[in-house]
């Protein structure tokens, strides 16, 4: 197995492998125009152990909503593997993605701010 | 009257963006009889739980929260707690099922908090709206001050009242087509209108560096409760009703729908404080004409 498939199961705690490719959490996704690829050609990319899975935009357009997860015929948790290739990013060294002292705190509300540093920090 | 007490977690939002969510529900609460008994020293409930099976850390704040409720409950005799915030609701609701679920989890989390008593996953998290739908509507239908007949509102529920379904039971009603929030606003009078967007999501926290995306989704979502003459978008969400407002600040006028909580028109509805901006209450007031009862 992989290193990136190993590691994309052991931190999702989800079977990639169960993934068909029916294509029902692209259906869904709300957020496809902004992505580079759909959802479950990311899925693809991570079974086979590609390594460019980890540079295109698509789980970073994701937003947690859970669409795809809902719908999954194979009762895959997508949302938590689009995490797992942003945990994957996220602990690497020097990796940022979000410089917080930069976001403009007397605009945005604390909710946005607390829900950005916990998805894009460590 | 009822006359009962419910554990009550407040979360950020509602003391430093959105006192009207919370003020509005007291308004409420006073006029049905319902106590909150806040939880002492909550704290941040994290707003977006780690969904990294590796990643215990980010749960502690919300066991904390919990242990708290939990305390408090044993001694006032309850084992209810009561959020508003769908987010807080969402991350409280989330981490209660699986410390349910996961007994190792449990331990790991007990053994690494030893300044407070073990958690004993006890305590049934629930959104006030199930308390409320627990109560019963008509409950609301016979305290009810003024008819919102007329009124043509669309119900919005976002992602976080209805989504993940696991662990099982974070949904307050059937995800894919919610109707609880409509049967409220039925029960008072309101016309609720076909919403195929209610349940979709607003950019959530895509606000922060991608505001493009919140843009996209909420047009789509304004526009369509614009299509079907909604008055109001009614929310459960203080982020939701931030990104609404963005969304609505960069549409012309005439395509804007206004965006409350639904703690505000249920207090309007029972005769109590609404927190409401004067203007859409007057607009409110307006569309209701003819049919207040006081």
């Amino acid at each position: 197995m992989s290193e990136i498939v190993e590691r994309v199961m052991e931190i999702s705690g989800q079977n990639l492998y169960s993934c068909y490719q029916c294509g029902n959490c692209s259906a869904g996704c709300m957020f496809t125009d902004e992505m580079d690829i759909l959802p479950h050609q990311v899925i693809a990319l991570a079974q086979n152990g590609d390594k460019s899975v980890l540079d295109i935009n698509t789980p970073w357009i994701c937003a947690s909503c859970f669409i795809c997860s809902v719908r999954c015929p194979r009762g895959l948790d997508v949302t938590t593997i689009m995490e797992a290739l942003r945990e994957i990013k996220i602990r690497e060294r020097n990796f940022i993605k979000i410089d917080l002292r930069k976001v403009d705190i007397e605009k945005l509300p604390q909710i946005a701010i607390t829900a950005a540093a916990q998805k894009f920090t460590w | 009257m009822i006359a009962m007490e419910v554990l009550y977690y407040p979360g950020c939002s509602l003391r430093n963006t959105y006192p009207e969510f919370e003020k509005s529900t007291y308004e409420i609460c006073g006029k049905l009889g319902i106590e909150l008994v806040e939880i002492p020293e909550w704290s941040c409930c994290g707003v977006v739980p780690s969904l990294a099976t590796d990643n215990v850390m980010r749960h502690l704040g919300a066991v904390r929260s919990l242990i708290n409720a939990q305390e408090k409950g044993r001694e006032i005799g309850t084992n209810v707690v009561t959020i508003l915030c769908s987010m807080c609701y969402n991350v409280l609701k989330r981490v209660n099922l699986i410390l349910k679920e996961e007994p190792d989890m449990l331990e790991n989390v007990n053994n690494f908090i030893d300044d407070q008593p073990n958690y004993v996953p006890e305590l049934r998290v629930i959104h006030f709206l199930t308390l409320l739908k627990e109560i019963g509507f008509e409950k609301l239908e016979e305290k009810a001050k003024k008819s919102l007949e007329n009124l043509k509102v669309a119900p919005y529920y976002g992602c976080a009242l209805l989504r993940p379904n696991r662990p099982e039971g974070v949904s307050i009603d059937n995800p894919d087509n919610p109707v609880l929030i409509e049967s409220l606003v039925r029960s008072l009078g309101a016309d609720p209108v076909h919403f195929p967007f209610k349940g979709e999501c607003c950019g959530n926290y895509h606000i922060v560096l991608e505001p493009g995306i919140v843009e996209m989704r909420t047009r789509k979502i304004i526009s369509s409760a614009k299509s079907e003459k909604a008055d109001l978008i009614l929310s459960p969400c203080p982020l939701c009703t931030y990104n609404l407002g963005h969304g609505n600040e960069r549409l012309d006028k005439s395509e804007q729908v206004p965006v409350v909580f639904f703690t505000q028109l249920l207090a309007l509805a029972l005769g109590a404080k609404s927190y409401l901006p004067t203007e859409i209450e007057d607009q409110i007031l307006k569309k209701i004409g003819g049919k207040k009862s006081d």
